[in-house]
Formats: structure tokens, C-alpha cells, sequence
């Protein structure tokens, strides 16, 4: 029984039927069927190869799968087909993600990089920047003042004018939270968010993500090879091996889930 | 640095001394004589060729030391890192453009200055200063799409001709004049930007420079080959700018002549077109300064720095791309109808692919994105061949040699961007 | 059919010339990266000191295939020279720059070089002599002679002996697997104990032989040569190289005879006045159709 078909859950804020994704020869994923439930926190586990930054790519429609459906529902009653979406529509439409390899605007500050994690909730286009009128002025210094609020509880108080590039590791993975969060999506999802900090930045994480989604009505969707973490964030889990989704329920029914523990510790 | 360093760095010249006198010798001592079909020797330049070959490997060693660079720091001296001329001129004029930006007072007097420069100075000046105006406008149009955008355009000259044809063709055939041309001509420009943006969208990096270098050679070739556009005569006796339908050199010449001391030889055309460019430079100033910090701005540094992260911001990067395209090339038809009715004849060499260059250079000379990088850029690149003797080869073979220079020992330009 | 014909010849040599360069061009770029602005001069210094020394030895006397073999070593191992200086002066300091500087770096190499010999030479055309039509053992060519000159048949075989050879080098010599694996990752490539400068030094040197054999080819060819030919030609040798995908050395070739063909085709049905431009509008539409170029791969980038 797939989640989604849980009665008390309403209906999944974004779920794939069957989606799978071919690059030349190798299937990179395979008739993956999902459900993500409205307001949790989902993690996606699995080897390294197994198709997790594939599914999050068709998610946020950096590719578009090969065959499958994606279905979004923003709010109760509203559906969106995402299947052939783009990366930057789906953004406009509340879906924002990090980067496994930390993508920053490098050469441009700290402040500058969460203003344009903003860009989707402006709206002033070119007249606006070529007048100056009253309202991009406006809308300007509201955008300013998100940005700097949001940095200040992200705790880069003083580090605002600091190019992107200079900061620390911990911090450039923070700040990608953070751009992604500018944006008020609907679902933040997470490529590897734990991949290397080091202890006490992955619990200041794991802080960060019970925080933003107890705050906001933010569903969480990330990948995650930091079993302790997953285990201890994640509301439900999906396993994923060769492109296959091998298992799904709880993170405490997944511990205990032959397939999954074979697909870690390999068979005998 | 340490005279010792100094003695090492004479020393270490002469392998690559040797080296260029053996690369370059052939050329430089042989000449082939057009008339008679043979091999001279020239043996003046024998000379020449040692002291050159020995003065460059030395410079190139005592620069690559003082700029720190890693094949620098293996020998003996400490790095003397940032102790380049460059870096200081740079170091010195940012310093100064930076405390002088708060001052209101300072850009009145600046502007003040500008307005009544033409009437203290002779026509030579003025059409020099006209000159950097016109290329100040073009850079702050190229800089929206290479500086700000990130998309590397080889073909800008084409946008700047296509202004400049659109006036004179315009007013050839139509006798249509300057203030419905200079839209037009922007508009013309905009268009074409379009035009060419739409097949590039997919392409990035060196495929969109290459395209837009072919782009600009299309243009220049059709407009050599074409006969409505007169072909490599090109077209002359192009309308001055109006000025409320009088005659400025009759009206208001002999009145400034005998009370202000005007330049008897100044033609007062000139000077109005002086005042029209350095108007659309305050103007573009302004809009490219306000520009750099709005959401379409950002939107450009997005797509600069990394093309999936903006689109992951939600940026659209078509329309972005189309917008920068369109803005620039719009920038560089209004500069393009001025440079027609300053110069009252173009024909299409005017708009080559070394006049591109020109424009890139102003843009990555001053500093990349930097507004006063640009005016300095500008500045530097028309000025300095006014003082550079010697024929105009000698001009490029100087302009071509402190281009790599440049990029070698301080590639970020003479300003950074100051934030 | 016979104008048909001498068109079709025109091309290949046209287009077997382009591909000498065009295929400088790619190498490089599938190593570094790098559009080597300044690779058009080094065919034009080729084409220089090609004649320089074709007019020194026919002056002591040589002739024939011994003359035309010597300025072609000669041309080559000077072009050899020029290649190898401008990689360590413009380009070898700015290999962790950003994109833009070391491209900057190259035009001004390029207008450098150009009026290098501009100045120590002449800004005038100077001509060049005849070194194939007259080489023994060609004679058997004259029936076609007014289809294919001896000079075309020169250039179309010579160009395709040096494609062997070349092939035989990327596929078959270390050097040509070190090249394709500094293409492939040079990251990866170092960590196996390939030297980096090492491989890009090489490629320069063997892009600039091939320029300077096209340059001499080209002397040859048309009989006359300036201090300008370098430009055009290097930049239609890259569209050339651009149009068979950047990096593939197959593709250049392709690319060059396509452009080749189109060139002389245009020229011969409809005007000489638009043979430049075909070039460039080729470029345009193919890349617009596809932007990877005709035998480049699109490269899956990792996110």
C-alpha cells in the first residue's frame, strides 16, 4: 500500500506514478511510484548511484523523465502536472532545493545571493529598473529588508557584504539553506544538506530544519546519507537502489526492512 | 626589492633572452623586398632585435615577480605581492573615485565642468572627448551583456552600426532627421539584438562568443556588399543633430565668439552633439547604476555566475538573457545614430571586428561591472593612441602586447567592483 | 559538369586547408578549454617565414621536392616556436583565471603577432613562389590540369597524408592518449602521473606545425600572402572546428570541408561578393539547430 493512500493524510502535496528516467543505456530510475505528504519531512535514502539526485532533478524539473507523471498540489483541491516542468517554473511555483555540490553565486555576496533567492516573490521587471518608479523602490527596500532579517536569524549578522567565495564551508552550505528558504517555497527540498559538516554543524542543522518547518507550512523533501539524522528529523523515508524504489514507511520500519539493510551491507 | 634580486632577475633574462631572439629573429632581421622578390638582411636591426629580445625577457621576470605569481615566488626575493604599477595606479584611483562618490558638491563641479568644456577648448579636444563619451555609452551597453550578464558578445560593433546606418540611411532616402532617428536607431539596435538572441538562447560560453563574432562579421560583410548601403564607399554629408530648426554656428556664434572666447574654429554642430552624448551618458549612468542593484539586474549576475542556481532562484533565463541582449544592443544604437551625425561619414570599416574588441577591452580594462571602471577604460583606450607617436601599427602592436599584459598581471581590470 | 567539378576541387582544397587549422583549433580547445585567438597568426607566420625560406634556398639553388620539403620543415619548426612562446606567455599564467581573460589575452596576441610582421615585413602583398607546379615526377597530372591545378591535387593529398599521420598519433601514441585524457578530465589526468604542461605544450606545438604546413599550402595555393591572412582564416577555421563540434578532431575536418564546399559553391553559382558570409550563416543556423555542433557530444553536466 502506498503512502498516499494513508486515509488520515490527506492528499500528497507532490507524488510520481511510475516515473523513470533513461541516460543513453543506463536506467537511472525505474518506475519509481512515491508520495509526499503535505507538511513532512521526507527523507530519500540509498547507495551512491541509486538515482536520488535523479529523482530530485525530475522533482524540480532540472530533467524531465522519460516516462512517469509528477503531480504537485500546492494547496488542498489545486493540481499541477509537473512531469515537463522546468527548473526555474518550478521554483516559481514553491518547489526550492539546494545542490549536492554547494552551487552559490560565488563572486557576489552573501546578501546579494539571498535577494536573488527572493526573485520569484519580485516582480519588478525591466521598466521597473530602468525608471525607478515609486513601486520598485518600494518593493526594493521590502525585498532588502526579507533578505537582511532572514540573514540575521540565519545568524550571518555581520557577514552580509561578504563574498559568497570567502565564507567557510558550513557557512556556504547555510547560506544555500538560506537562498532556497528567500523564496517561501511550498516544498525545500534538501540534496546531501549534512554532507560534510561536522558534528555540531549537523545538529545546528537538524535545528535549522525542525525550526523552518515548524515555523513556516513548509514540507521538507531531502537526501541524506547521515542515517542518524534521517532517523531523527524524518517523518517517513523512501529507499531507493539501482533506480528502484525498494522501500517506504516510517524511518523506524525502514531500519528494520531487510531489503534496505541488504542494499547497504550487500549480500553474503 | 633587493638589489641582489634585481642582479638575479638580469641573470635569469637570458635564456628566454636567447629564446626570442631565435623565435622572432628570422623575421626581424630577414626582410622579404616586395620589388625584387628576395631576402634582405637588415642589418640595423640586428641591434634592435638583442636589446628588445633582452629588455622583454627582463621585464617579463621582474613583473612576474612583483605580481607575485607562483613562477615568480620560486626564486630567492619575497613576493612583493600587489607592487605592480598597474595595481597601484588601480589601488590609487579606486581609492579616490570611492571617497570622492559621496560628495554631491564634487559631481556638481564635475558636471558643471563637462557642460562648459566645449567652450574653453578647441575642436580637437572636443571631438576627442566626444569620442570617449560615445565609447563610455557603448561600454555601459556592452557591460550589460558581458560585464553584468556573462554572455561573452564578440559582434557588438554591428549594434553600434546598425544605429549609425539607420540615421544616415534614414535620412538619405527619407531625409528623416536626427531626433526621430536616435529611437529609431536604438530601437533598430534593440530589435536586432532580439534577433540574434533568439537562436543563442541554448548557447553558452565560447559558442555564443563565436556566434556573435560571425554575427558581426555578417553585418559588416553585407553592409560592404550590399549597393543600399553604398558598399565600402559608405555614406557622407549626414545631418547634424537639429536644434529647434536654427542655425547654430549663425545664431548664437558670434555672440559667444566675442563674449565667452569661444574657439573661432569651433563648429557649434559639434557642440550640441557634444551636449546630446554627454546627456545619454548621465543618463545611462544613472539607469545602469540603478540597473546593478534591482531584481533584473541581479537576475543578470545570477546568470553570470552559475545558469542552474539562478533557474533553481526562479529566474527565467530566456527572458533574462533577451533583456540583457535587447538593453545593450539598445545602448549601442543611440551611441551608434550620435557617432554618425559626429562624424558626418561612415563607411563599414567603422564597424569591424576590431572595433568589438575595442568596446570588450573598455569594458574588461576599467574592471568588469564596474561603471567607473568603464569611463576609465574608455577614456584610456581613445586617449591614449592621441599621444602614442608613430604609425597606427605601432599603435596596435603596443595596444595587442599590453592587452596580454594586462590580463596577465592584473586581469580583474584597473577597478574592482565596488559594492 | 566540368565548372561543377572544378568547384567540387576548389572546395576539398579550401576545405583541406581550413581543416589544417580548424584542427589546431580543436585540439587545443579540447584540452584547455581555450579558443587560441592568435592560431590564425601562427598559420600567417607559417606562410612567413614559409617564404623567407623558400626564397633563401631557391637561392642557393634547391628546387623541387627537396625545396618544397625543407620550407615546410622550416615554416613548421618556426611556427612550432611562436606556438610554444605565445602558450607560455598569454596563456600558461592564466590557466585558473576566469574565461574571459585568457580569450582577451589571445586577441591581443593576435593583433600583436599581425603587426609584428606587418612592421618588420610590409604591409603589402608580397608573392609567393610557385613550389608545386613544377615538381617532378607530376607531370602525369596534366590531363586533369584543368580540373584539378597540380597545386589543388598537392594540397588535397598532402592534407590527407597528414591526417593519417595525426590520426595515427591521437589513437596510437602516448602522447595522443595523454592528449585525450587531459580532454576527457585533466583533473583525473594529472593524478595518473600525466604532466599537464607537458601534454598542453605538445598540443600547441603539433596545432602549430599543421597551421604552418596550411600556411605554406596556401602560398602556394594563391600565389600571394599579407600579414592579414592570418585573421580571416583563423576565424573560419574555427567556425569550421565549431561547426563539427568543438574538440572533436574528426568533426573539424568535417566542419572544414562543409564550410570548404559551401565557400566555393557560393562563390561559383551565386557570388563572390557573399563567399564570406556563407560561412557565418552556416555557423549560425547549424548551431541554432544544434548548439553541440555536428560530431560534438553534449556533455551531462553533474549537478
Amino acid at each position: 500500500m502506498l503512502p498516499s493512500d494513508a486515509p488520515t493524510a490527506g492528499n500528497p502535496i507532490l507524488s510520481t506514478h511510475n516515473l523513470s528516467m533513461r541516460f543513453g543505456g543506463l536506467l537511472a530510475l525505474s518506475e519509481v511510484s512515491l508520495a509526499v505528504k503535505r507538511g513532512s519531512i521526507t527523507a530519500i535514502i540509498g547507495p551512491n548511484g541509486a538515482g536520488k539526485t535523479t529523482l530530485f532533478n525530475c522533482l524540480t524539473g532540472l530533467n524531465n523523465p522519460t516516462s512517469g507523471l509528477i503531480t504537485y498540489r500546492p494547496q488542498e483541491g489545486q493540481t499541477v502536472n509537473l512531469t515537463h516542468g522546468s527548473l526555474d517554473k518550478a521554483a516559481r511555483l514553491g518547489l526550492a532545493r539546494t545542490f549536492q555540490n554547494i552551487r552559490l553565486f560565488n563572486e557576489l555576496t552573501v546578501l546579494e545571493n539571498v535577494l536573488i533567492g527572493l526573485h520569484s516573490r519580485l516582480k519588478a521587471g525591466l521598466w521597473g529598473a530602468l525608471t525607478g518608479n515609486k513601486k520598485t523602490r518600494a518593493e526594493e527596500a521590502l525585498a532588502l529588508e526579507l533578505a537582511n532579517d532572514l540573514l540575521q536569524k540565519q545568524g550571518f549578522g555581520d557577514l552580509t557584504k561578504v563574498l559568497a567565495k570567502n565564507l567557510p564551508y558550513g557557512l556556504r552550505k547555510r547560506l544555500e539553506i538560506t537562498r532556497a528558504l528567500a523564496a517561501q517555497p511550498t516544498i525545500l527540498l534538501l540534496d546531501e544538506p549534512a554532507a560534510g559538516l561536522n558534528g555540531g554543524e549537523a545538529q545546528d542543522l537538524i535545528k535549522l530544519i525542525r525550526e523552518v518547518k515548524s515555523e513556516g507550512n513548509l514540507t521538507i523533501i531531502l537526501i541524506e546519507h547521515d542515517m542518524s539524522l534521517v532517523m531523527s528529523v524524518s517523518d517517513e523515508v523512501h529507499a531507493l537502489e539501482y533506480g528502484r524504489l525498494i522501500a517506504s514507511g516510517t524511518p523506524a520500519a525502514i531500519q528494520r526492512d531487510e531489503r534496505v539493510i541488504k542494499a547497504y551491507l550487500g549480500e553474503e | 626589492m633587493s638589489l641582489k634580486a634585481l642582479k638575479l632577475t638580469l641573470v635569469k633574462a637570458w635564456p628566454g633572452a636567447l629564446w626570442l631572439i631565435i623565435v622572432a629573429g628570422p623575421l626581424v632581421i630577414l626582410r622579404v623586398n616586395e620589388i625584387t622578390g628576395r631576402v634582405e638582411f637588415v642589418a640595423e636591426r640586428v641591434v634592435k632585435l638583442l636589446v628588445g629580445a633582452f629588455l622583454a625577457a627582463f621585464l617579463w621576470g621582474l613583473f612576474r615577480q612583483l605580481s607575485g605569481s607562483p613562477e615568480g615566488r620560486k626564486g630567492n626575493p619575497p613576493p612583493l605581492k600587489r607592487l605592480g604599477l598597474s595595481a597601484l595606479i588601480g589601488a590609487f584611483i579606486s581609492l579616490k573615485v570611492n571617497a570622492l562618490n559621496k560628495s554631491r558638491l564634487f559631481w556638481v563641479i564635475v558636471a558643471l565642468c563637462l557642460l562648459f568644456f566645449p567652450l574653453m577648448t578647441s575642436p580637437y579636444a572636443l571631438k576627442v572627448a566626444t569620442s570617449v563619451l560615445i565609447y563610455i555609452a557603448l561600454g555601459l551597453g556592452l557591460n550589460v551583456i558581458v560585464g553584468l550578464s556573462g554572455l561573452l558578445h564578440l559582434g557588438f560593433a554591428a549594434f553600434y552600426g546598425v544605429g549609425a546606418y539607420a540615421y544616415a540611411l534614414l535620412g538619405h532616402y527619407l531625409g528623416w532627421g536626427f531626433w526621430v532617428c536616435l529611437p529609431l536607431g536604438g530601437l533598430a539596435a534593440a530589435l536586432l539584438g532580439l534577433a540574434l538572441g533568439l537562436p543563442v538562447i541554448r548557447l553558452t560560453g565560447d559558442y555564443l562568443a563565436i556566434v556573435t563574432l560571425g554575427f558581426g562579421e555578417i553585418f559588416r560583410l553585407l553592409l560592404t556588399n550590399l549597393d543600399v548601403t553604398f558598399g565600402p564607399r559608405g555614406i557622407g554629408q549626414i545631418a547634424p543633430p537639429g536644434f529647434f530648426g536654427l542655425d547654430l554656428n549663425q545664431t548664437f556664434k558670434p555672440f559667444l565668439e566675442a563674449n565667452i572666447g569661444l574657439n573661432p574654429a569651433m563648429d557649434l554642430n559639434k557642440v550640441w552633439i557634444y551636449l546630446i552624448v554627454l546627456g545619454l551618458v548621465a543618463l545611462s549612468v544613472k539607469v545602469a547604476s540603478r540597473l546593478e542593484n534591482s531584481r533584473l539586474g541581479r537576475a543578470w549576475l545570477a546568470l553570470r555566475e552559475d545558469e542552474i542556481a539562478a533557474r533553481a532562484a526562479g529566474v527565467n533565463i530566456a527572458f533574462t538573457k533577451l533583456t540583457a541582449l535587447a538593453l545593450g544592443s539598445f545602448f549601442a544604437g543611440l551611441a551608434g545614430v550620435i557617432f554618425a551625425a559626429q562624424i558626418t561619414f561612415i563607411n563599414p570599416p567603422s564597424f569591424s571586428f576590431m572595433e568589438s574588441i575595442y568596446i570588450l577591452v573598455i569594458v574588461v580594462l576599467g574592471g568588469q561591472g564596474s561603471i567607473p571602471g568603464i569611463i576609465l577604460g574608455a577614456t584610456i583606450i581613445t586617449v591614449l593612441p592621441e599621444f602614442l607617436r608613430g604609425s597606427d601599427n605601432y599603435r596596435l602592436l603596443i595596444f595587442g602586447g599590453l592587452l596580454v599584459l594586462m590580463m596577465v598581471f592584473r586581469p580583474q581590470g584597473l577597478l574592482k567592483r565596488g559594492r | 559538369m566540368n565548372f561543377f567539378l572544378e568547384l567540387l576541387v576548389g572546395g576539398l582544397t579550401k576545405g583541406g586547408i581550413y581543416a589544417l587549422i580548424a584542427l589546431g583549433y580543436t585540439m587545443v580547445y579540447g584540452i584547455i578549454a581555450l579558443i587560441n585567438f592568435a592560431h590564425g597568426e601562427i598559420y600567417m607566420i607559417g606562410a612567413f617565414t614559409g617564404l623567407i625560406a623558400s626564397l633563401f634556398f631557391s637561392s642557393l639553388g634547391l628546387t623541387g621536392w627537396a625545396l618544397l620539403a625543407l620550407v615546410i620543415m622550416v615554416a613548421a619548426l618556426w611556427a612550432a616556436m611562436y606556438g610554444l612562446t605565445l602558450e607560455k606567455i598569454a596563456y600558461a599564467p592564466l590557466r585558473k583565471a576566469s574565461r574571459l581573460s585568457p580569450l582577451i589575452s589571445a586577441i591581443g596576441a593576435s593583433i600583436f603577432l599581425q603587426n609584428f610582421v606587418l612592421l618588420t615585413q610590409t604591409p603589402n602583398y608580397l608573392l609567393f613562389p610557385d613550389l608545386a607546379s613544377d615538381l617532378p615526377g607530376l607531370s602525369f597530372l596534366k590531363p586533369i590540369a584543368h580540373l584539378a591545378s597540380p597545386i589543388q591535387v598537392c594540397v588535397i593529398v598532402m592534407v590527407a597524408l597528414i591526417l593519417a599521420v595525426l590520426t595515427f598519433i591521437l589513437k596510437k601514441t602516448w602522447t595522443g592518449l595523454a592528449m585525450r585524457a587531459v580532454s576527457q578530465d585533466p583533473l583525473m589526468a594529472q593524478l595518473t602521473g600525466i604532466n599537464l604542461n607537458k601534454v598542453i605544450a605538445r598540443t600547441f606545438i603539433l596545432g602549430s606545425v599543421l597551421a604552418a604546413i596550411g600556411g605554406v599550402l596556401i602560398g602556394c595555393a594563391t600565389r600571394q600572402i599579407d600579414s592579414n591572412i592570418g585573421f580571416l582564416a583563423g576565424l573560419k577555421a574555427f567556425t569550421a572546428a565549431v561547426l563539427g563540434g568543438v574538440g572533436s578532431a574528426p568533426g573539424a575536418v568535417l566542419g572544414a570541408l562543409i564550410l570548404g564546399f559551401a565557400e566555393s559553391f557560393t562563390a561559383g553559382y551565386f557570388s563572390g561578393d557573399f563567399e564570406d558570409v556563407v560561412a557565418f550563416v552556416l555557423l549560425t543556423l547549424i548551431l541554432t539547430i544544434k548548439p553541440s555542433g555536428l560530431l560534438g557530444q553534449k556533455i551531462a553536466q553533474k549537478v
